[in-house]
């Protein structure tokens, strides 16, 4: 079965419009949506709050979304800012 | 802090409803903001944190005096100029101490215990600030947080909301600008009851900061959030007859003025010794303080304290001393500093006795040491435990026993109570703005609050290579007539220590030939059993009479233990047998320590005439203490004889069951010492060589007594399986022998025999419950065992087969010595011994030799095996087939 999937690959210095962007892409209702953040190492506040606000989007839409590349300490942040429960983590 | 904090802000009764939704949302948002922000800050590095901390501390310094005529324009409380200092100290003096401290990663490495620390956020704090000391303490939670990584949401006191906010603003401005996360700082805007309660109970705050009276503590610390509570004080300061007057004087005047007395570790109550009272009051009046009369201060108590909570009254803290006076009708100069009064007692009929947070102070006449200290307690007690203490002395042995007395986080000597409980300024003390008044205060610390109070330190503990040991006596002479050596060691006298049956053959005679031609000697003839306390004494007694220097030990091990105890107690009479045999886990960290100190001293020379205990070389003593119906087991390296003569001359008269039960106790030591938790590279070169030993030559000695190379080589093995296990110990084949043994007297070396297969078995097997050792790599029991099968030449190819063939040999080892096959050939009913085995379980269990057992025995693993020595032999090659191979 075919599933309607939409990928994203993320550089730390766009992450906040990347992000602004998906959010967008999330009206399309894929199925599911996967985020490479294999070259990002640190995240600002700013593209926390733009991470939160996808992962909201995304659970509205009731799309999954798949994280790759998700390294140690960018990951420990997600959890403290308790959003890990609104993706999926692949390596 | 005060107790109109604790009225305002946490006695009165929370409202039954919440905070509105309205309102939830936006304390919310707040909330989302810090996580948010906290989450960012465990990203930072030390390099980022401390360029932000630097330029906080910076803006702190330029905006000192904006925010010192804030606080007193919105709180009425306290002098500008000192509330400058305060700030200052906050930033500057905060910095100086935490800019070179790490707070990020790997903050302490001890290579000596193997360990790191490694720092850990807390993430978000919800922090109340006072109206005493507000803009200080938010400069000064400001930069401890950003040094720390973490987000802090402030509540100040309503009354100085506006000076907080703005102080929370500036350090706020100026970390986001040098790269601190986005919602770093955030303050509750005109924050309630109800919005303390709704925060303290999020679930996203870390930790309570709560400075403030203790209904401000106590409302954190039941919050259930870890909480770090700093509330009120009532210092005592004791003005002793020694101390430097003039010091103490202005010392007291610059603390109990320094902002109005606005600092809670501010001097409340001076108790001056009579001796230098008048004195003290006139330098205190001369400079420029009021010395109230009897009625004056009659006055100050109806005003400044309420008369109906007892506690100080608002209006006055952080008023001038003069505006004070002016205001209750009190006729004082106009440039008066300080109101002073005179009082007789502590407690609520001395309404002064208590927290003044205004230059108001209670002075007290005391007639003598004793009587300053009891009052000084009575003040500590009145409000002020764990918090700050002062006193004035120059004698050490005063100062000393008030630092025992008084329960007080901060003590300080010779100097200002406020200024000195501050920290970095008067003394070493951590700077701070938040006190800890330990569990007296309702608080979790004494320490001045800062950097290491807002972290989580974790502790990277690697594995340690915990030092071990191989002590053995310093002198072995071995083989056929060794005891030719005795004459190399000098004795003016020396007691021989032996049996009726060993004089009656002639070996006293053989060793008497030997010694130095000048000793004297007497021989002391004991029993052969185990020593029992009178024979132990008379033996002392000999040596005592006879001044003896030299203790020949000639025996098997019951006279070479007695021989140890005589020599402990001869050497030290004031020890304890009793108490030396406390029970213990590891030798090193026992709590019990043998006596060093010795009034004689005596060389102990043993020669067995066995080849099985190895008491010759061991730090084991086992004395029978009949009155008491009991054995004591001693055990210290200081017990090892000095030298071991292990001639086979001594042993070639030995009986044929005998040889056969010491024997198997040899192979027994051997076996459960090289598989021993303790077992090491040294331990592991005797047992096998004992081993080998054993199996070789103990066929030959059994069944070839006078062979003399037989005789010699088990001697030999002896000893050596004894310094295997009195370095490594041995195990619960030793545990469960001594209990069954005693219980049904049985032999040692027979009852060793009757179990020894099962135990093999047991220990090669999967352990329901591994023994916890930092000795051992993993878990080798049965490895070993299959080392001993190949060093014995038994075949097998996989450690499992191996295990097997060594139960086989030593099944058929006991079988050629006429050992046995199982308990129930002794003749012992199955009733009897089921009646038996609780009384053998326990005493089983509380023998300290399975300690050092690879496998922890569990209470029904030791019924079990009681019951497969009773079944017999088939019974542990059925417990390998059962039992899953590790």
């Amino acid at each position: 079965m075919e599933t309607n999937t939409a990928f994203l690959s993320i550089d730390e210095g766009n992450l906040t419009s990347a992000f602004e962007t998906a959010g967008e892409t999330l009206d399309g209702e894929p199925e599911q949506f996967g985020v490479d953040l294999s070259c990002v190492r640190r995240i600002d506040s700013a593209g926390l709050n733009a991470i939160q606000d996808f992962a909201h989007r995304a659970d509205e839409k009731k799309v999954k979304v798949v994280l790759r590349g998700v390294n140690a300490n960018v990951y420990k942040m997600l959890k403290l800012a308790r959003l890990t429960r609104h993706f999926l983590f692949a390596n | 802090m005060i107790a109109t904090e604790l009225n305002e802000r946490a006695q009165v009764p929370l409202p039954a409803e919440g905070p509105t939704a309205e309102r939830i949302a936006y304390l919310e948002s707040l909330v989302g903001q810090a996580k948010i922000a906290a989450a960012v800050f465990t990203q930072f590095t030390q390099e980022d944190v401390d360029r932000i901390v630097k330029a906080m501390v910076l803006a702190g310094l330029e905006q000192a005096q904006h925010l010192a005529h804030l606080a007193v324009e919105e709180t009425r409380v306290g002098v500008v100029e000192d509330k400058v200092i305060k700030n200052m100290v906050a930033s500057e003096f905060v910095y100086s101490y935490i800019k070179d401290k790490r707070t990020v990663g790997i903050i302490r490495e001890i290579p000596e215990r193997n360990l790191l620390e490694m720092a850990e956020p807390i993430g978000v704090l919800f922090s109340l600030t006072p109206i005493t000391n507000p803009t200080s303490t938010v400069l000064f939670k400001c930069i401890v947080a950003v040094k720390t990584r973490n987000a802090v949401i402030f509540s100040p006191h309503p009354k100085a909301w506006r000076c907080c906010a703005e102080a929370v603003r500036i350090m706020y401005e100026t970390a986001v600008k040098h790269g601190a996360p986005e919602g770093v700082f955030t303050c509750v805007e005109s924050p309630t009851l109800v919005d303390n309660a709704y925060m303290m109970h999020h679930k996203d705050v870390g930790l309570i900061d709560a400075t403030g009276g203790p209904g401000v503590v106590k409302a954190a610390y039941s919050s259930g959030k870890p909480a770090l509570g700093v509330g009120a004080g009532n210092t005592p300061v004791y003005l002793e007859k020694s101390a430097d007057l003039n010091t103490a004087v202005v010392d007291i005047i610059i603390s109990k003025t320094f902002d109005n007395g606005t600092i809670c570790a501010s001097e409340q109550t001076v108790v001056i010794d009579d001796e230098i009272y008048e004195a003290a009051l006139k330098k205190f009046a001369d400079l420029g303080a009021h010395i109230c009369n009897e009625k004056e201060t009659k006055l100050l108590e109806r005003t400044v304290i309420d008369p109906q909570t007892g506690f100080m009254q608002p209006m006055a803290i952080g008023q001038k001393a003069a505006d004070i006076a002016r205001f209750i009708g009190l006729s004082v100069k106009a440039n008066t500093k300080l109101l002073i009064a005179p009082i007789h007692g502590v407690g609520r009929e001395h309404p002064l006795s208590v927290e003044k947070l205004f230059p108001v102070l209670a002075v007290y006449r005391a007639k003598s040491v004793p009587e300053a200290l009891r009052v000084c307690i009575d003040v500590n007690h009145a409000g002020g435990l764990g918090h700050t203490a002062v006193i004035f002395s120059r004698n050490e042995q005063v100062i000393r026993e008030f630092g025992n007395v008084i329960n007080a986080g901060r003590i300080i000597v010779n100097s200002p109570g406020a200024i000195g409980a501050l920290g970095a300024v008067y003394n070493d003390l951590v700077p701070t703005f938040s006190f800890g008044c330990g569990t007296g205060g309702g608080n979790s610390t004494t320490d001045n609050v800062n950097i290491y109070h807002y972290l989580n330190i974790k502790r990277v503990a690697r594995r340690t290579q915990t030092h071990m040991w191989f002590r053995v006596p310093n002198q072995i002479f071995f083989n056929m007539n060794a005891v030719e050596n005795l004459g190399q060691f000098p004795s003016r006298t020396t007691i021989i220590v032996t049996n009726p049956a060993l004089e009656h053959i002639g070996h006293v005679d053989i060793v008497r030939r030997h010694m130095c031609p000048k000793t004297h000697v007497h021989v002391c003839v004991i029993p052969d059993a185990e020593p029992e306390v009178n024979v132990i004494e008379q033996g002392v007694e000999a040596l005592s009479f006879y001044k003896a220097d030299q203790i020949i030990a000639l025996g098997g091990g019951s006279i070479i233990d007695a021989a140890k105890i005589m020599k402990l107690k001869y050497e030290s009479p004031e020890a304890d047998l009793e108490e030396l045999a406390a029970p213990f886990l590891d030798l090193r960290k026992r709590v019990i320590e043998y006596p060093k100190e010795k009034v004689n001293r005596a060389r102990l020379v043993a020669i067995p005439t066995t080849s099985g205990t190895g008491s010759e070389v061991t730090p084991f003593a086992v004395l029978t203490d009949k009155q008491r119906g009991r054995k004591v087991t001693l055990a210290d390296y200081s017990l090892t004889p000095d030298v071991a003569i292990v001639d086979p001359q001594f042993v070639m008269s030995m009986p044929k069951s005998l040889t056969a039960d010491t024997g198997i106790d040899c192979l027994t030591h051997a076996l459960e010492a090289g598989v021993s938790n303790y077992a090491s590279a040294y331990t592991d070169a005797s047992a096998m060589q004992a081993i080998r030993l054993v199996f070789r030559y103990l066929p030959i000695a059994y069944g070839n007594p006078r062979h003399e190379e037989a005789r010699c080589m088990m001697h030999n093995a002896a000893c050596i399986a004894a310094m295997a296990f009195s370095n490594a110990s041995v195990g619960v084949n030793h545990a469960l022998a001594h209990a069954f043994g005693a219980r049904f007297k049985v032999a040692h070396g027979k009852a060793n025999a009757l179990i020894l297969p099962h135990v093999i078995a047991y220990n090669a097997a999967v352990p329901t419950k591994f023994m916890p050792s930092p000795y051992t790599q993993g878990y080798v029991a049965h490895k070993k065992y299959a080392t001993v099968a190949d060093l014995l030449g038994l075949g097998g190819q996989t450690v499992q087969e191996k295990v097997e063939k060594l139960i086989g040999a030593t099944e058929q080892l006991l079988d050629q010595l006429g050992f046995p096959r199982s308990i129930a050939e002794l003749g012992i009913t199955k009733e009897e011994f089921q009646r038996a085995i609780p009384e053998m379980v326990k005493a089983a269990f509380d023998d300290p030799s399975w300690r050092s057992n690879p496998r922890m025995p569990l209470i029904e693993e030791l019924v079990e095996l009681f019951w497969k020595a009773y079944a017999g032999r088939g019974a542990a090659k059925q417990a390998v087939d059962e039992t899953q191979a590790v």
